[in-house]
C-alpha cells in the first residue's frame, strides 16, 4: 500500500527509521517549513533575555555603545565581560539589590507557607466534611478567584493602618504576608479541593471506620497524599509573590522593606539608561524564579493545567 | 461523604480560618470598595455619581478605556493564538520538551523584570544630539537601522562640503581640543593625574578627536574629563559654520542641520492652515501666502527664539515643544541630508506603536501559559481521529480547522476567559516601562495613580475599581457556570 507508506511517517514521525528510508529524505525536506517555524519563535522567545543576561556582564562603556550581539565577534575574548556590574547593585548601598533579595526571601517563604496551610484544611473540609453552606461557599470562592485586587486595596490599608498592621516597626512584612496570604487563598483553595476531591474515597471511608477523627485523616491520609498538588502549588505561590509588584507597592512602607520587584522599578525610574546597573538588577531578580523554573518546571506545569476551570 | 452532625463544628475549625481571611482580605473589602466609590475623595461625604461621572468622562480614563480595548482585543487574540500554533507546532517536532520550556519561561519572569529586558529590546539612541556616535544598542532598532553606526560628523562634514557649505574639520578638532585642554590641567591640579600624564594625553588628543569625528569616543572615560561635553561643541563649532546659530537655540538641539526643525515646525503649522481654512477663519489665498513664508519663519524662530504675532488658530505656541521633541525628526533631517536609509523609531514614545509594543511584552509573557494548557488538550485528542482523517487524504490545513479546533474548543474557551480577566486587569508592564504615559495609559494603572500618584483620590479610584470589577463580572458568570456544569458531571 503505497499511499499508506507515505502516509504513516507523518502520522508518527518516530516510526520513520524502519522500513520507510526512502522516504525520509522527502519527508525532511517537508518538514523544514516546520522546523523553521519552531526555531524562528524559540529565537524571538529567548533572544531578549539571553541579551539582558550577556548585557550584565559588559561594561558600561561598552553597553552604550555597542550592542550585546558584538561580543560574538570574539567570543572568547573574556576580558571584555565583567562582573563590576553585579557587585556594584549587591553591595552599593544606593542599589542594595543584596537586601531586597533578602527582604523578597522573608515575604515569600510566609508568604506561600501561610496561604498552603489554610488552603489545605479548608480544601479538606471542602472535599470530605459535610456542613451548610458547604456548595454557596465554593461557589463564592470561584468568585472570588478573579475579583480584581485593586477592588481590595483601600478598605483593607484603611482596616490596617487602624489596626496598626502597616508600619508596625516590630513586624514590618507583617501587613504583606497578610495580603499575600488571603490574595492566595482562592486559587489555593481550588486547586487543592479539586485534588484532594479525586483522592480515592475507599481510602478515607475505611479510616472513619476505624475510628480516625477528621484531624487524623486529615495529617495522615489528605496531607501526604496531596504532596503533589502541594508541590504545585507552593512553586506557583512562590513565583507570583517573588514576582508581584502591585501587591508589594501598595502595603511594603519603605524602600528599606521593599522586595526585589519594588526596589527594580524604582532603579528603572531613577537610573533611565543606566544599562550595565539595571541589566544586572534585573537578572538578580530573575534569578530564583529562573532556577525554580528550570529544576522545577513539572510542577510549576502542573500547578497551571490542574488550577484551569476545564469545560 | 459522611455525614455526622457534629462535622458542622469541626468543619469551622477547618475553613474557619480561611474564611476569615478571605472574608476580610476580599469580600469586605470589595464591598466597602463599592461604598466608597460613591463617596468623596476621603470617604466622609456622599456625593453620589460624581466619582462614576469623573471616571467616565475624564480624558485620561477615556484614553485608558481605549487602550484597554486595544489591548483586550490583541493581547488575547495573540496569546491564545500564538500558544495554540506554538502548541501545535510542537506537537510534531523531538525537541518539543525544549521548545516549549523556551516558549513557557516568561511565565517564570516577573513583569518587571519582563519590563527591563523589553526597554532594553526597545531601546532608542537618538543621534539627531549624538552623545555618542555609534550603533544602535536596542535590538529593534539595530534591525531597523541594519546594524549599521549612525552617520559620523565626519560624514555630516563631507556632506557639508559636497554642498558648498564650508566648515573645517580642524576647526571642529580645534574646538573640541580647547573644552579638553583645560579640562586635563584641572585633574593635574586636582592629583587626578601626574604632570607628565597629562602631556602623554595632550599629545595624543588630536587624534582622539578625529576619531571621536569618525564616531569614536575615547573609551578611556575619566571623571576629570570632558569627554561629555565633546558631541556639544563639535556641533556647535559646525553649525556656527552653517550660519551664525546661537548657541542653545533649537538649532544646537537639531544636531548638525537644522533643517529638520524647519520641517517639524511648517508640518505642525500647515495643519493648522488647514483646519483654519476649514473653519472658515482664513481664505484660502491668504493660507497660500502664509505658506510661502512658513521655512523662513521658523527658521527665524530657530535662531533667535522669536515667534510671529499670533493669529489665534496657529500652534506657534507648540514650536518650542516642537523642537525640543525633534530628536528623533532631526535624525530624519540628518540621515534623507546624508542619504542613509532607516531611521532609528521611539517604540516607547510614538503614541499608537508604544501600546502595541507593550501589548508585545505581555504576548511574551503569557503565550507559554495558554500553550502549555492547550498542549495537554491537544495530547488528548485520539490520535485515531487524526490517523482517520489522513487515510481520508485530508491536508494538514483542513485536519487543524476541522479536527484539532473543534476539538480543543472547550480548553479554547476556558484559556480565553482567563486571557480576558488577566488582559483586563493589566497593570504591571504599563507601570514599568511608560507609567501610563505617551497615551498607554490603561485602567488598572490609572486606578494605582488616583490612588497613590499624588492627591489621594480615593473616591475616584474606588469608582474606578469598580468598573474593572464591572467588566470583569460577565465572565466571573461565565466561569461559574463552567464550575456547576463541570461539578454536575463529577
Amino acid at each position: 500500500m503505497t499511499t499508506a507508506a507515505t502516509v504513516t511517517p507523518k502520522a508518527d514521525p518516530r516510526v520513520s527509521g524502519s522500513v520507510l528510508e526512502r522516504t525520509n529524505w522527502r519527508r525532511m525536506f517537508e518538514r523544514i517549513p516546520l522546523h523553521f517555524s519552531v526555531i524562528l519563535l524559540m529565537l524571538i522567545w529567548i533572544v531578549p533575555t539571553f541579551g539582558l543576561l550577556i548585557s550584565s556582564f559588559r561594561p558600561s562603556q561598552d553597553i552604550t555603545s555597542t550592542g550585546w550581539w558584538t561580543v560574538f565577534q570574539s567570543p572568547l575574548e573574556f576580558t571584555q565581560f565583567t562582573l563590576q556590574n553585579y557587585d556594584t547593585v549587591l553591595n552599593n548601598p544606593n542599589y542594595d539589590m543584596g537586601g531586597a533579595f533578602r527582604n523578597s526571601l522573608i515575604i515569600a517563604i510566609p508568604a506561600t507557607i501561610l496561604p498552603i496551610m489554610f488552603a489545605a484544611s479548608a480544601a479538606y473540609a471542602f472535599s470530605w466534611m459535610k456542613f451548610p453552606g458547604r456548595q454557596g461557599l465554593f461557589v463564592v470562592l470561584v468568585g472570588l478567584l478573579v475579583v480584581p485586587l485593586q477592588m481590595t486595596f483601600i478598605p483593607v490599608l484603611r482596616l490596617f493602618n487602624n489596626l496598626g498592621v502597616t508600619n508596625n516597626p516590630n513586624f514590618p512584612y507583617l501587613s504583606i504576608w497578610i495580603a499575600h496570604a488571603g490574595y492566595g487563598l482562592p486559587y489555593a483553595i481550588f486547586l487543592l479541593r479539586n485534588f484532594m476531591g479525586s483522592l480515592p474515597r475507599e481510602v478515607f471511608e475505611s479510616a472513619f471506620l476505624d475510628g480516625a477523627s477528621h484531624f487524623t485523616a486529615f495529617t495522615r491520609l489528605a496531607l501526604p497524599l496531596s504532596v503533589p498538588a502541594l508541590a504545585s502549588l507552593a512553586i506557583f505561590q512562590f513565583l507570583w509573590v517573588w514576582n508581584d509588584l502591585l501587591v508589594a507597592l501598595i502595603y511594603v512602607g519603605g524602600g528599606r522593606y521593599a522586595p526585589l520587584t519594588y526596589a527594580l522599578s524604582g532603579l528603572v525610574n531613577s537610573l533611565g539608561q543606566d544599562w550595565h546597573l539595571l541589566t544586572a538588577a534585573a537578572f538578580v531578580s530573575i534569578a530564583l524564579p529562573l532556577i525554580v523554573f528550570f529544576s522545577l518546571q513539572r510542577y510549576f506545569v502542573r500547578g497551571i493545567l490542574a488550577g484551569s476551570v476545564k469545560g | 461523604m459522611l455525614e455526622t452532625q457534629e462535622d458542622k463544628w469541626r468543619s469551622l475549625f477547618f475553613t474557619g480560618p480561611a474564611i476569615l481571611l478571605l472574608f476580610v482580605l476580599l469580600v469586605y473589602p470589595t464591598l466597602d470598595t463599592v461604598r466608597l466609590s460613591f463617596m468623596d475623595q476621603l470617604g466622609e461625604q456622599f456625593v453620589g455619581l460624581d466619582n462614576y461621572r469623573y471616571a467616565i468622562t475624564s480624558p485620561r480614563m477615556q484614553e485608558a478605556f481605549r487602550n484597554n480595548l486595544l489591548w483586550l482585543v490583541i493581547f488575547t487574540v495573540g496569546t491564545v493564538g500564538f500558544g495554540l500554533i506554538v502548541a501545535v507546532l510542537t506537537d510534531r517536532v523531538k525537541y518539543e520538551a525544549l521548545a516549549k520550556s523556551v516558549i513557557f519561561l516568561p511565565m517564570a519572569i516577573s513583569f518587571i523584570g519582563a519590563g527591563v529586558i523589553w526597554k532594553f529590546v526597545y531601546d532608542l539612541k537618538p543621534s539627531g544630539t549624538p552623545l555618542q556616535p555609534g550603533q544602535q544598542i536596542g535590538l529593534l532598532n539595530a534591525l531597523v537601522t541594519g546594524a549599521t553606526p549612525d552617520r559620523s560628523l565626519s560624514d555630516a562634514i563631507a556632506a557639508l562640503n559636497e554642498r558648498g557649505v564650508s566648515v573645517e574639520r580642524q576647526a571642529v578638532v580645534d574646538a573640541i581640543i580647547e573644552v579638553e585642554a583645560p579640562a586635563l590641567d584641572a585633574a593635574v591640579e586636582a592629583g587626578d593625574l601626574t604632570a607628565e600624564q597629562a602631556k602623554t594625553l595632550q599629545a595624543r588628543l588630536p587624534a582622539a578627536a578625529s576619531a571621536y569625528l569618525n564616531g569614536n569616543l575615547p573609551s578611556f572615560r575619566e571623571p576629570w574629563q570632558a569627554v561629555g561635553q565633546w558631541p556639544r561643541v563639535a556641533v556647535a563649532t559646525i553649525n556656527d559654520a552653517i550660519g551664525q546659530l546661537p548657541e542653545g537655540s533649537g538649532a544646537l538641539i537639531c544636531g548638525v542641520v537644522p533643517f529638520s526643525c524647519i520641517d517639524a515646525i511648517v508640518d505642525a503649522e500647515e495643519d493648522a492652515l488647514d483646519a483654519a481654512v476649514d473653519e472658515d477663519r482664513l481664505t484660502s489665498e491668504r493660507a497660500e501666502e502664509v505658506e510661502d513664508l512658513l521655512p523662513a519663519v521658523a527658521a527665524g524662530f530657530l535662531q533667535t527664539g522669536q515667534l510671529p504675532a499670533g493669529e489665534g488658530w496657529q500652534t506657534t505656541d507648540q514650536w518650542a515643544d516642537i523642537v525640543t521633541n525633534v530628536d528623533s525628526v532631526s535624525v530624519r533631517g540628518l540621515n534623507t541630508t546624508l542619504d542613509t536609509g532607516a531611521q532609528p523609531i521611539d517604540w516607547i514614545r510614538t503614541p499608537l506603536i508604544n501600546n502595541f509594543a507593550l501589548i508585545i511584552v505581555g504576548i511574551w509573557i503569557w503565550t507559554g501559559f495558554c500553550m502549555v494548557i492547550l498542549s495537554a488538550a491537544l495530547k488528548n485528542i485520539p490520535a485515531e481521529l487524526f490517523e482517520a482523517a489522513r487515510v481520508d487524504g485530508a491536508n494538514e490545513f483542513q485536519i487543524f480547522f476541522q479536527i484539532t479546533i473543534p476539538q480543543l474548543m472547550p480548553t479554547l474557551t476556558v484559556v480565553t476567559t482567563t486571557m480576558l480577566i488577566t488582559v483586563l486587569k493589566v497593570f504591571d508592564i504599563v507601570y514599568v516601562m511608560t507609567a501610563g504615559n505617551f497615551g498607554t495609559e490603561v485602567i488598572a494603572n490609572r486606578m494605582y495613580q488616583e490612588m497613590y500618584g499624588g492627591q489621594r483620590q480615593f473616591g475616584h479610584a474606588s469608582a474606578i475599581a469598580v468598573i474593572l470589577m464591572i467588566a470583569i463580572i460577565p465572565v466571573m458568570i461565565f466561569n461559574v457556570y463552567q464550575f456547576r456544569k463541570q461539578e454536575a458531571q463529577r
